[in-house]
């Protein structure tokens, strides 16, 4: 079995990154993902050509279209458009990030596909919504960082609101929330019978994953402050700078973690002042707290630091870099990067699991070239159904 | 009808962010939510800041649409009725800090209710040398070089201050849940499903590792802007802004740089902001100042005016005030007003929006304990055990 979702069929008429995170899940999951492209579209071209690129390839195809398999068509040629709907007709799932209104005028609507396939759960993913004065424009994970907020919460204390130079954080965080919808509407299948319609945009998503920051202005009406590697709802939890100049993350959120890390350091008398007793009296007390155990940390290397917390059960880490990451029996008995053997690509670093399942483990897929699987997905749909296989390309 | 997830029961069994995260979003989809607490409650619940009404914000805003059961969880008979309680559930998500604390091992559960979906949240992930050490946001970001897209290279860390590795911790272990859950629809069969903050966080960085493997240039906004210097937008008079410019013809880009009063720059300047488009190009350092030129003479609105009038796409590198003040936000309409057992509250609804009718906030964020009552009745408590649950503080 290839994961929980095996025997699930999904029709994925995603492009560049939003719609093909959500689909790589579902296929990560199991299912077993059809994605469409244009025929004879460049590599180049593929994932919008976004750089950097393997072998003429953008990373982010690569990336986004792992645990997939690739079908040529040409959703304007009639013959194709027929091949289309036939094969939606035998999938459980239809997910397109289109701008609102193309997949109807390709009649790819829902109304259109429920008529085909009324156990159909049909997904569309956009950026800015169906209406409001934003709705035309299209959407990057940079601009949904500024728009939305995501920007506004990191940098450092009295300076500017900072960029997270991550630049695919949202369109990921959107792709999540488009494959927990989905899940829940096939789940919602097995109790009802039908399909059901989803709408998602990555404002929505991209507000939704800020949601403790948010409700902090919800609360006061006032954005969160910037405080460098610190933060405004629980204290210690930050970094603080070593003997040998490197960083430390600690954190001590839990009566228990506070005592832990006061004894672990030599504060016993921090500890039992009363003032730093809660979290909140220790947020409020952020910077004599900080500064106490600031004191400390500069006496000893940051390694020193992690073995000695580690031992007192308080959480901390220092920064580990890819050459470290890729390595780390952390990182590999987990799952969480794993080298891909791709045939076009050679190997690559590619998307992990995020999930780890006792019965029925997810399974990574590598992945392919751009049209790949058209005669076997074409084949398969022939033995399915009675009609001859038409608009082969 | 509730949701999609009607008719199905969950216990979220943690402290904080993640698993409360994992249980609202079970929750919006209309499963049936039950928070089990320790006696004096949720850490969360201690943390500031606070609404008028005393409570803490953080909590309120990961708590929506679920009930409320406070344990004495030290005690057996608090713990017969987590017990119970799980064995009349389709789902258990556990934060393993938070029973581990406490020293409540359910790693055995499954072997007498196979049913279950047992998921757990970890900091470090199930396996490997770190399996059994304590997590948290701050440890997360940085063992996944989630700091080093912030900042500057020899400056402290700068944290995302987005609780990102403890919501996507969320996040993944929902959708864990509910992959498992279909499958049990399929063959009757539960199971157990491990989720960590690092794993979550790391697997959302992947475009980075991918581009890291084996690039053909260092060039591209993936690989480029690893230890870039910090991104603080376009600056305008009163506020920055970022800028992504599509496809332009020359006489379009010369318009546009004589309404932001660029037209003074030089050849070679006008080609490298014509050629690197915005905001997210690998040359920004060099061509941001140039912008700055030009809309250091504009405040942001009339900034955006003029990128929307040339058909380029702006945004204000809003804050929360602006954010939400703003038309295409509130016509989204993400904010429902409910009342708390100690007040009026504001939180937000679920992102997405299904075609079948759904109420999407059900239930407030609980007071602690609230749902006692209700929830031991419908365990098939009598009245006289749960009074006498109550007596013994094996429920508070």
């Amino acid at each position: 079995m290839r994961g929980p979702l095996e025997g699930i069929r999904v029709f994925d008429l995603t492009l560049l990154m939003v719609g093909p995170w959500s689909t790589m899940n579902l296929g990560a999951l199991g299912a077993d993902v059809i994605h469409i492209e244009r025929p004879g579209i460049a590599d180049s071209s593929l994932g919008g050509g976004v750089p950097p690129s393997i072998n003429g390839t953008s990373v982010g195809h690569i990336t986004w279209n792992m645990n997939k398999r690739q079908l040529f068509l040409d959703l304007k040629e009639g013959a194709d458009l027929e091949v289309a709907k036939r094969l939606i007709a035998t999938c459980d799932v239809f997910v397109n990030n289109m701008r609102p209104g193309v997949a109807e005028r390709l009649g790819l609507g829902y109304e259109d596909l429920c008529e085909i396939n009324p156990r159909l759960v049909y997904c569309a993913i956009c950026g800015w919504g169906d209406g409001g004065p934003l709705a035309e424009r299209t959407a990057t994970d940079p601009q949904l960082q500024a728009f939305t907020g995501f920007a506004s919460n990191s940098g450092v204390p009295g300076g500017r609101a900072e960029t997270y130079r991550h630049f695919t954080q949202l369109d990921a965080t959107t792709g999540n929330y488009a494959t927990m919808a989905i899940l829940m509407a096939l789940i919602a299948r097995e109790r009802t019978g039908r399909g059901q319609r989803i709408d998602l945009t990555m404002v929505e998503a991209a507000t939704a994953v800020q949601a403790t920051k948010i409700g902090e202005y919800l609360a006061t009406g006032e954005h969160p402050p910037l405080l460098g590697s610190a933060t405004s709802t629980v204290a210690p939890s930050e970094a603080f700078r070593c003997e040998d100049g490197t960083h430390i993350g600690v954190q001590a959120a839990t009566a228990q973690q506070w005592r832990s890390l006061c004894e672990a350091l030599g504060l016993g008398e921090l500890a039992a002042d009363p003032r730093f007793a809660t979290i909140a009296g220790r947020v409020a007390g952020r910077e004599e707290v900080a500064a106490r155990l600031a004191s400390v940390f500069a006496t000893k290397p940051a390694r020193w630091w992690q073995l000695r917390l580690g031992r007192a059960g308080v959480p901390c880490a220092r920064v580990m870099r890819f050459d470290e990451l890729v390595h780390h029996p952390q990182v590999t008995e987990n799952h969480y990067i794993e080298p891909v053997e791709t045939e076009a690509y050679g190997t690559v670093y590619a998307t992990g699991l995020p999930w780890a399942f006792s019965r029925t483990p997810a399974s990574i897929l590598p992945t392919a070239r751009a049209g790949q699987h058209t005669g076997e997905i074409l084949d398969e749909l022939d033995a399915l159904t009675p009609e001859p296989a038409v608009g082969r390309p | 009808v509730n949701g999609p997830l009607e008719g199905l029961r969950v216990v979220e069994l943690g402290q904080g962010i993640p698993a409360a995260v994992a249980g609202m979003h079970l929750g919006d989809g209309g499963a049936d939510v039950i928070k089990v607490e320790a006696g004096e409650g949720d850490i969360a619940r201690g943390m500031p800041p606070c609404w008028e009404s005393g409570e803490s914000a953080v909590f309120v805003a990961v708590n929506r649409n679920k009930r409320s059961l406070a344990l004495d969880l030290a005690s057996d008979p608090g713990r017969a009725v987590l017990y119970r309680l799980i064995a009349a559930s389709d789902a258990l998500v556990e934060d393993v800090g938070f029973t581990g604390e406490l020293g409540l091992d359910l790693s055995g559960l499954l072997d007498d209710l196979p049913g279950l979906v047992h998921a757990r949240i970890s900091g470090w992930g199930g396996k490997g040398p770190w399996a059994d050490s304590p997590g948290a946001e701050i440890a997360a970001q940085m063992a996944s070089e989630a700091t080093t897209s912030l900042g500057a290279a020899d400056e402290p860390p700068v944290r995302l201050g987005t609780d990102a590795a403890s919501t996507y911790a969320g996040i993944y272990t929902a959708q864990a849940v509910l992959a498992a859950l279909f499958r049990r629809f399929q063959d009757g069969e539960g199971q157990r499903v491990d989720v960590s903050l690092f794993g979550s966080m790391l697997v959302t960085r992947a475009t980075l590792w991918a581009a890291l493997s084996n690039p053909d240039d260092w060039g591209g906004f993936h690989t480029d802007s690893y230890l870039k210097p910090p991104d603080h937008g376009y600056q305008a008079k009163d506020g920055a802004l970022t800028v992504v410019v599509g496809r332009m013809s020359p006489e379009q880009w010369d318009a546009l740089f004589s309404d932001l009063g660029l037209g003074g720059l030089g050849d070679e300047e006008k080609r490298l902001l014509r050629t690197e488009g915005g905001s997210t190009s690998r040359l920004t350092h060099i061509t941001r100042p140039l912008w700055e030129r030009g809309l250091s003479q504009f405040t942001v609105d009339e900034a955006l005016e003029i990128f929307a009038r040339h058909g380029a796409n702006a945004y204000r590198v809003n804050d929360y005030p602006n954010l939400f003040a703003h038309p295409q936000t509130q016509h989204l309409g993400l904010l429902r007003e409910v009342e708390g057992k100690h007040g009026p509250l504001t939180v937000m609804r679920p992102p997405w929006r299904f075609g079948e009718d759904t109420v999407a906030v059900r239930l407030p964020p609980p007071a602690l304990g609230q749902h006692a009552g209700e929830v031991l009745s419908e365990l098939g408590y009598s009245a006289a055990e749960v009074e006498a649950l109550f007596a013994s503080g094996a429920v508070a």
